[in-house]
């Protein structure tokens, strides 16, 4: 970077500067350019290109272990930050790059239910949202068409009007191994819809069911956003900063935003903007507010109440993986979901919990990811020893159900600033304090329980069942949260700071509670809502 | 006008690529314990040959350790420790490596059942597909859901609650 474009960064009053790249920095970078704004990302890391991916590699299995590790601590790429997680239950995953943490996410694409919306209404429980789900279909809408989500229209869980715009891929011998099951027992369960386009669309390729999406595709086929939204938006205009890590966000005597301080390679920069953007989900957006504390501002941006870091929710999840002796072929793609279920999500006092899980089957691809890791949780001589054979032959045809547990929100489950640890930019880092709740813990014995009677109906010869999910909870929700009062909520609905006027939060953060669905579908319906009113509040400003 | 700016120019910020080789090679005693271990955790059956029976067990052990390459020392480290069990004591002292420091097991199992399943002989053995490009049909979707086995679903109706 020259001095020239040093001082051009430095003078420029952008009309927006977005912090973060995934999902929702993606969405709105697009949204303000499309509308002719100018428009900033700065992203703390750089790009990982479908050629970059394990499956590119012989030894695939032990590639993804080694360098595309799900915690940010085992991982330790330069664009990462580390975490303290001494006091959780759960060490959360992200990705530090373009796209942020969609680079791995498996692309499971499903809408949080009418209920999740109500749930003080309905449930006595946490807080209803700001907003419904017929305000937030349309955005679920729109960028469903624009990424090309593939589905079946009409799942009986949702309100009529879903309707994915591709195709589904085929169940294959596995889905319907799985569906046939759900049939036998009478329980709910539909294709899923996933983020993975059944034909091309737009920047994205159509899945050639490699199976290792988790991983990163590459055929390019997975809507990881800096694939999926990226290039449509810099084509648009939007400008996007890699290894540009913000150290604060900065204000004036009256406490607006003036715009986010960052470094890259040792050297620090301003960058100014009208609006600051935040979309860096739900542990380095709290982070950075509490960074970001001033005269104004003494305990972190847009923290008056209190609750910026606090009702972490981190979905913990859970699996049953089934051993079959059919040929399920297994090792087929995409992962993704071949079918989900919604037969428990709603509460039913009667189980001893509110709220309750989705269940989803995938594929396994993989002998070290789904033979020999999961059988480590059995006696030693289960996996090791004459058994070893065994494993790997039963390995080959195996169906992963696994379930989203709804964690409900609670303050001491909350991101703190680590008061030692650092990053590598002498940046505090998070804390993550995170214990599961009774409920949590309840439901989650249901459903394992359940996943267990859907393999055995199946005719299963052998359940491997992994209640703590390593490497899983990627989803950050919930440490900036939305309503309408300004003493329980730190954004309003459209993510707008109750306390600074021209700041937006748009990540999981500003959920209010964390649902049962896999939750990027719903950060970015809520960015683009968030950026659509953005727009308006320019175009007032102007 | 499309702007893309690199701050780092020589350094990967996001990806960590595997290395060709690991920080240095395996010396002949380590080898030798990376035999032992392997032949203990997979020992030959029906036909199938032990952890270490694999024709290219070096070279193979050698591209796993390249590629878990971060974590190298631990697992030198081991090896050195290992090194002076006896084999008929190895099994024993495995488990109990698991049990105590499980992160350091899981390093060494990893690389040895990594190495095993990637080796020409196990390939072959199990024909277990590596992840390649298998588009499906273009009606196979179609056909799947036209056999009715989404019927008894749609039938039972909607199972969400409405909400105001």
């Amino acid at each position: 970077m020259g001095r020239k474009m040093d001082a051009a960064l430095e003078e420029d009053v952008y009309d927006a500067v977005i912090i973060g790249s995934g999902p929702s920095g993606a969405i709105t970078a697009h949204t303000l350019a499309m509308a002719g704004f100018r428009v900033i990302c700065l992203e703390q890391g750089d790009y990982a290109l479908p050629s970059d991916y394990a499956a590119n590699h012989d030894m695939w299995e032990l590639v993804a272990r080694g360098h595309w590790q799900a915690e940010p601590n085992r991982r330790g790429n330069p664009a990462d930050y580390p975490l303290n997680v001494s006091e959780t239950d759960l060490a959360p995953s992200m990705y530090n790059a373009v796209g942020g943490s969609t680079i791995h996410y498996s692309a499971l694409w499903s809408r949080l239910a009418p209920s999740d919306f109500r749930v003080r209404t309905l449930d006595g429980v946490a807080d209803d949202w700001p907003i419904s789900y017929d305000k937030l279909a349309p955005f679920y809408d729109e960028v469903d068409d624009f990424i090309g989500v593939s589905g079946v229209e009409g799942d009986t869980a949702y309100p009529e009007g879903l309707s994915p715009k591709l195709p589904p891929m085929p169940l294959g011998k596995l889905g319907l191994k799985a569906a046939g099951a759900m049939n036998e027992l009478g329980w709910h369960w539909w294709p899923h819809a996933n983020a993975i386009p059944s034909q091309k669309i737009g920047s994205l390729a159509a899945c050639a069911r490699w199976g290792t999406c988790i991983q990163g595709c590459p055929e390019g086929a997975k809507a990881s956003f800096d694939m999926a939204y990226w290039p449509a938006a810099i084509k648009a205009g939007a400008k996007l900063v890699t290894g540009a890590r913000v150290s604060r966000i900065t204000t004036d005597e009256s406490g607006a935003a003036t715009g986010a301080a960052w470094i890259s390679k040792g050297t620090r920069y301003h960058t100014r903007a009208k609006q600051v953007v935040v979309c860096a989900n739900g542990i380095g957006t709290p982070r950075l507010l509490l960074l970001s504390a001033s005269e104004q501002h003494p305990h972190g941006l847009a923290n008056s109440s209190g609750l910026v870091g606090k009702n972490l929710m981190l979905h913990p999840n859970c699996t049953v993986i089934g051993y079959y002796d059919e040929d399920l072929e297994s090792w087929r793609g995409p992962v993704g979901s071949v079918i989900s279920s919604m037969q428990f999500f709603e509460t039913d006092r009667s189980r001893g919990f509110v709220r309750g899980p989705k269940l989803h089957a995938c594929p396994t691809p993989g002998l070290l990811f789904n033979g020999i890791d999961p059988h480590r949780l059995l006696p030693f001589d289960a996996l090791w020893g004459a058994n070893f054979h065994h494993v790997i032959r039963d390995a080959r045809n195996a169906i992963f159900w696994g379930a989203n547990i709804d964690d409900l929100p609670e303050e001491s489950n909350r991101v703190t600033l680590d008061p030692d640890l650092c990053d590598g930019d002498g940046i505090p880092a998070p804390k993550i304090s995170y214990r599961y709740s009774e409920n949590t813990l309840k439901m989650r014995s249901y459903v394992m329980g359940k996943l267990a009677e859907i393999h055995k109906v199946a005719g299963a010869k052998k359940l491997v069942e992994i209640a703590d999910l390593k490497g899983e909870p990627g989803h950050l929700l919930g440490t900036g949260r939305m309503g309408q009062d300004a003493k329980t909520s730190v954004v309003d609905e459209y993510g707008r700071a109750h306390d600074v006027p021209n700041l937006v939060i748009s990540d999981g953060s500003i959920f209010v509670t964390g649902g049962a669905a896999n939750p990027t579908s719903t950060i970015a319906a809520l960015a683009l809502r968030n950026a659509k009113q953005l727009i308006a509040t320019l175009n007032e400003a102007n | 006008m499309v702007t893309v700016q690199q701050a780092h120019t020589n350094e990967r910020l996001s990806v960590s690529m595997p290395r060709q080789a690991p920080p240095r090679n395996f010396t002949d005693l380590e080898m030798q314990t990376l035999r032992v271990v392997a032949d203990t955790l997979i020992p030959a059956a029906n036909g199938n040959p032990s952890g270490s029976g694999l024709a290219k067990f070096e070279s193979l052990v050698t591209r796993a350790a390249a590629i878990l390459d971060k974590h190298f020392a631990t697992l030198t480290a081991i090896l050195g420790e290992l090194s002076a069990i006896p084999s008929e004591q190895m099994w024993d002292r495995l488990r109990e490596l698991e049990a105590q420091d499980n992160e350091t097991f899981y390093l060494l199992s990893t690389l040895l059942a990594g190495a095993y399943l990637y080796s020409d002989e196990m390939k072959a053995e199990l024909q277990y597909p590596a992840p390649h490009r298998n588009p499906p049909g273009l009606f196979d979707a179609a056909d799947e859901l036209s056999t009715g086995i989404l019927d008894p679903v749609i039938e039972r109706g909607p199972i969400f609650v409405r909400v105001d």
